[in-house]
């Protein structure tokens, strides 16, 4: 065909590429001048994207050495304006005094004074305790249940692994909200509970469960007190596990199927029981996997919000770091102290993901 | 004959298992076609009757087009934004000695950080500059996950695939980026559909982001508008199973068809 004959290719390429860039500068100075920062944004970001592949497209002869930083330039900023800025901007608003009325405005210098009172302020003491459990006793749970869930799974068909991809895929939020339905006093929970003759307890309430603990020493009643051992407490465990525990035990179950199986075919001629082959072959060979899935669901307990909200908004008696950060932002509107918070927060995760490179991919790596 | 025994009581305690685990969503289904005034007594419903009155209401006494909206401009924006950069940077640092694996597990960690701790300076900056309320606002916001998510899966696929292959190309005359387009890029087109699939549902779930820096239906997404049927003294169930169901079925439905790529992206998201 004739088409591009006159011109060459690359020549209309440019010209098209050139009128679409200006076509986002128009529209980019429109936005300019009516000061809308949203589409200031929207259209600086076409109009760089437009340039760069012009660029990318049109400089065939660039070197490697220049392709390498020209390639991965773009993402790299854009992953630092969205993290370490963020941190950078936190860690400098944490020394100032801002609130709702002064967030655009000048921020007062206050030093240490925001971290002062968030380590003196009971509350916050509460809800680090209130995460540590609930991460302590989600994790556990989820161990378990999912060890034993890998364990039967490996002996069944694997449709049935396959149908445990779908509550991971649900959005959390309606994960959440069908616990809560779940789990009112007329949800399913309770109506199953009273058919079957068991008490039924208000589980979206701060009672503490204490049936377990009335034949023990008045001293482990008083502990499940401190200790926030309420209905409301397992109600939002509840959703976690539901979601999360599949995710362990497809993760171990991968795990028991990568192990040679000439060992455990050596132990079962040599008339090891199953048990045996349990507890003396597979554990200690999932060690490592197991280890690597327990980091992997402490990284991602500090990240539990939807659970919690749904069910008891900023509920004190549940208040997890999480929630006690939206509240400062939402709520009461203590910017300074929410960072001061988020910064404490992003510490710990970075803390914890630095053992994740340490223990993990820098042994991976290394095969 | 005792093996056999075994055998049918191990499948048996898999379907109690896997019954446990889809239950909760039956119940969700149900509960969403049914009656209103059933679900005023009791906040679940195993009803034979089925109406879709509750989805009516959702749709039409709600804006909900412009949640919809949202939600698809949101998703797939951040979605395409990050597989762009994403595929790019993860070819660089697959073929290259650049930054190490310093600068790739610094991508990784970024995935690992609290959503809710990366939201107050978010917040506050985006107060600052006017960005709240707007859908490129959080598609940028989203990218936190997205991209550092891309950048490692395709950075994985791509040092999969052997450099002969690329350097063929490039005797045959193709510059290296011609090559990555239209060697390695075809090459790897599952992989790269499988991580924007995850991209789309993380996208399309994301709740606390979607919460705090949108406010009005100008941006709001999907899962953030659930608010409004949740008060502290009432709760419409009808409406709010409704919602739920229409948030979860797409993406179920994805997660059907694409079964086999998400088992195998889920074991490799963490530990590769």
């Amino acid at each position: 065909m004739s088409f591009g004959d006159g011109l060459p290719r690359r020549r209309i390429a440019q010209f098209i590429f050139l009128a679409l860039f200006g076509f986002f500068f128009l529209l980019l100075l429109q936005e300019l001048r009516n000061n809308n920062t949203g589409g200031i944004v929207t259209y600086s970001l076409f109009a760089f994207l437009v340039i760069y592949f012009f660029f990318l497209i049109t400089r065939v002869d660039m070197t490697d050495n220049s392709l390498k930083f020209f390639l991965i330039i773009p993402a790299t900023v854009l992953l630092f304006l969205v993290s370490i800025f963020p941190f950078i901007y936190a860690v400098v608003a944490s020394f100032f005094k801002i609130g709702g009325a002064n967030l655009r405005r000048a921020w007062p210098f206050v030093g240490f004074s925001n971290y002062v009172s968030l380590f003196t302020d009971p509350l916050f003491w509460d809800v680090l305790a209130r995460t540590i459990e609930y991460l302590l006793v989600a994790v556990t749970l989820e161990l378990v249940i999912g060890l034993l869930m890998a364990l039967l799974l490996n002996k069944v068909r694997g449709m049935f692994s396959n149908i445990f991809v779908i509550p991971m895929m649900v959005a959390p939020i309606a994960v959440a909200l069908l616990w809560k339905a779940m789990l009112t006093e007329q949800g399913f929970i309770n109506a199953f509970l009273h058919s079957v003759g068991l008490p039924e307890p208000v589980w979206l309430s701060y009672r503490e469960v204490i049936y377990p603990f009335l034949s023990l020493p008045p001293f482990y009643l008083e502990l499940a007190r401190k200790l926030n051992m309420t209905y409301g407490f397992f109600a939002i465990l509840i959703p976690d596990i539901w979601q999360w525990t599949p995710l362990v035990a497809l993760f171990i179950l991968t795990g028991i199927k990568s192990l040679p199986p000439d060992i455990i075919e050596a132990a079962e001629v040599e008339g090891a029981s199953s048990r045996q082959i349990l507890s003396h072959i597979i554990l200690p060979l999932l060690r490592p996997v197991i280890g690597v899935i327990i980091l992997i669901r402490v990284i991602d307990v500090f990240k539990v919000y939807e659970y919690i909200w749904a069910t008891f908004r900023e509920g004190i008696g549940v208040r997890t770091l999480n929630v006690q950060l939206t509240v400062l932002l939402f709520r009461t509107h203590e910017f300074g102290k929410a960072s001061a918070l988020a910064v404490l927060t992003l510490l710990i995760v970075s803390a914890l993901t630095m053992v994740f490179y340490r223990t993990v991919y820098a042994r991976t790596e290394k095969l | 004959m005792n093996r056999r025994v075994t055998k049918i009581l191990l499948n048996l305690a898999a379907i109690l298992v896997v019954g446990i685990w889809v239950f909760p969503l039956y119940l969700m289904f149900s509960s969403a076609f049914a009656p209103g005034e059933l679900l005023s007594r009791s906040a679940f419903v195993l009803s034979p009757r089925l109406t879709i009155e509750n989805f009516l209401f959702v749709v039409q006494q709600f804006p909900f087009i412009y949640y919809l909206r949202n939600s698809l401009t949101v998703t797939f924006g951040s979605t395409i934004l990050s597989l762009i950069l994403g595929c790019l940077a993860g070819y660089s640092l697959a073929r290259f000695r650049i930054g190490g694996n310093t600068l790739a597990f610094w991508f990784l960690s970024t995935r690992m950080l609290p959503p809710a701790a990366i939201v107050v300076p978010f917040f506050m900056i985006y107060m600052r500059v006017g960005l709240t309320d707007t859908l490129v606002g959080l598609i940028i916001a989203y990218m936190v996950f997205n991209l550092s998510f891309v950048i490692w899966m395709t950075r994985s696929f791509f040092a999969e695939i052997p450099v002969q292959l690329e350097e063929a190309a490039m005797v045959d005359g193709c510059s290296r980026l011609e090559a990555f387009f239209r060697i390695i890029l075809p090459l790897t087109k599952n992989g790269i559909a499988a991580t924007a699939v995850f991209c789309i549902i993380f996208s399309w779930n994301e709740f606390l982001f979607a919460l705090i820096l949108t406010s009005s239906k100008q941006a709001q997404t999907l899962p953030a508008s659930v608010n409004t049927f949740i008060t502290k003294y009432w709760t419409s169930w009808g409406p709010l199973y409704a919602e739920s169901t229409i948030i979860v079925i797409p993406i179920l439905i994805v997660s059907i068809f694409l079964q086999r790529y998400l088992v195998r992206g889920l074991a490799s998201t963490t530990l590769k």
